[in-house]
């Protein structure tokens, strides 16, 4: 069986699709590079950051391990999540484990 | 030893600075240890909680200190998982928010089997009633209070599972109830007035009050237990920090001059609770703006976790907000949240 892999620029607008519906619309015009904690300040607090990754676990079907993976850099950008999604995606394609 | 003070945030008028002596942290910490956490021996104790409030203090400064047991401060990193995988018994301090972390390793905390988490500072989260179910047949044990600055803690129950949810509060054995005031509306639901040698002395006066009306509205359950209804006042707790909605509709108000005005408390999956800002305007005025004007909320008021602007403010035929229909009218409104 083999799972496609979705481009990282589909996975870079879902994945900004869901950062807008958790954070609003002050993300708009918040660039991709841009690190969310200064651009949004308290509006992507530590909580708000585990909201988001919970929505990008859900959805693109992946599981973020706080211990292993580093989520304060992985989850500080868009460029970044995008970047770590992909790489999930393509470890769990490569391992034959996507549905 | 001076009082050790506690100051509520100034969300429900001007700050106000609580006062405790040092037994009564101590006889708190150890009715607590003996009557709800079984006085278990713990090697380790990791706390969520911020320790300048009180129940941060408690069980992450006096309970390790009094029990001789080293602590870890998490309080300001909610994202670090605690220690799992050396057996040592161990304490979690937790608020609602850290329930979302311990769901993510429910099977580590099952290996573990020797972990209580104590909860407090707001309602369980439903993250906190799923891993409780989750961990029903392990040796994991989870316990809320509820109690308030201050009265300290006045009663305890088992986080239950998501099917066993609606336990009884027990009170703590040095905790008297009164007679509260009566809810509007509703003559089975009373306020939760309490007397107990635990009470905090207001900054400013010379003794403790006799007794304390807690916001939160109970019905009896049988001897010394009862069922939490609700709470009278607007206040809600934001992962435990208090914010009285009337405050933060005064400060809209006031900044944003015209408006009509709705905060409305939602529930929060990861913050317990949490509240929105609806808003009617006769002329354009944009959501962000509206948002602007709260940037800088007094005293630490936890800010809106959305604005809404809706075409009018529901009211009954009394004037009173039909909350219910604002907040069921949230997903027509997504273009105008921010």
């Amino acid at each position: 069986m083999t799972t496609t892999v979705p481009s990282p620029e589909e996975i870079h607008d879902r994945t900004r699709s869901v950062l807008a519906t958790r954070i609003g619309d002050a993300f708009t015009d918040v660039p991709s590079d841009a690190d969310l904690q200064q651009a949004l300040g308290e509006r992507y607090d530590s909580l708000t950051a585990m909201e988001c990754i919970s929505a990008v676990e859900s959805e693109f079907g992946i599981e973020v391990d706080f211990v292993a993976d580093d989520v304060r850099f992985w989850f500080s950008s868009v460029e970044r999540m995008v970047r770590f999604t992909h790489e999930r995606l393509e470890d769990t394609a490569a391992l034959g484990l996507g549905s | 030893m001076p009082d050790i003070a506690f100051a509520t945030s100034g969300s429900t008028g001007p700050p106000v600075t609580w006062l405790r002596t040092e037994d009564q942290l101590q006889a708190e910490v150890t009715l607590v240890h003996e009557t709800v956490l079984g006085s278990a021996r713990f090697g380790r104790i990791v706390s969520y909680a911020p320790p300048g409030h009180l129940y941060g203090r408690l069980y992450g400064r006096e309970l390790p200190r009094l029990a001789d047991i080293p602590v870890t401060g998490l309080w300001d990193e909610p994202l670090t998982v605690p220690p799992l995988d050396d057996g040592v018994p161990t304490l979690l301090v937790c608020l609602p928010s850290t329930w979302q972390l311990l769901a993510r390793h429910v099977p580590a905390l099952a290996r573990h089997g020797r972990v209580t988490a104590l909860h407090s500072t707001g309602p369980a989260t439903p993250a906190a009633h799923h891993v409780a179910g989750r961990l029903t047949d392990t040796g994991f044990r989870a316990h809320e209070l509820l109690g308030s600055t201050e009265t300290g803690a006045v009663a305890h129950r088992p986080v239950a599972g998501e099917r066993t949810s609606g336990l009884p509060w027990r009170l703590l054995p040095d905790v008297e109830t009164l007679p509260g005031s009566v809810a509007d509306g509703d003559a089975a639901a009373r306020r939760l007035r309490v007397a107990s040698p635990r009470l905090a002395r207001r900054a400013g006066t010379e003794a403790p009050p006799a007794d304390w009306e807690l916001p939160d509205l109970v019905a009896p359950a049988g001897p010394r237990a009862f069922h939490h209804l609700g709470r009278a006042s607007r206040l809600v707790k934001v992962n435990g920090v208090r914010c009285d909605l009337a405050r933060v509709e005064d400060l809209v108000r006031a900044r944003c001059p015209g408006l009509d005005v709705v905060c409305a408390p939602v529930s929060d999956p990861v913050r317990g609770e949490h509240y929105e800002v609806f808003y009617a305007a006769p002329g354009p005025v944009d959501p962000a703006a509206v948002r602007r004007s709260l940037g800088r909320l007094p005293s630490g008021l936890p800010a809106p976790r959305a604005v809404h602007r809706v075409p009018h403010i529901p009211r009954s035929s009394t004037g009173k907000v039909r909350t219910a229909e604002l907040t069921a009218a949230r997903p027509a409104q997504e273009a105008e949240h921010v």
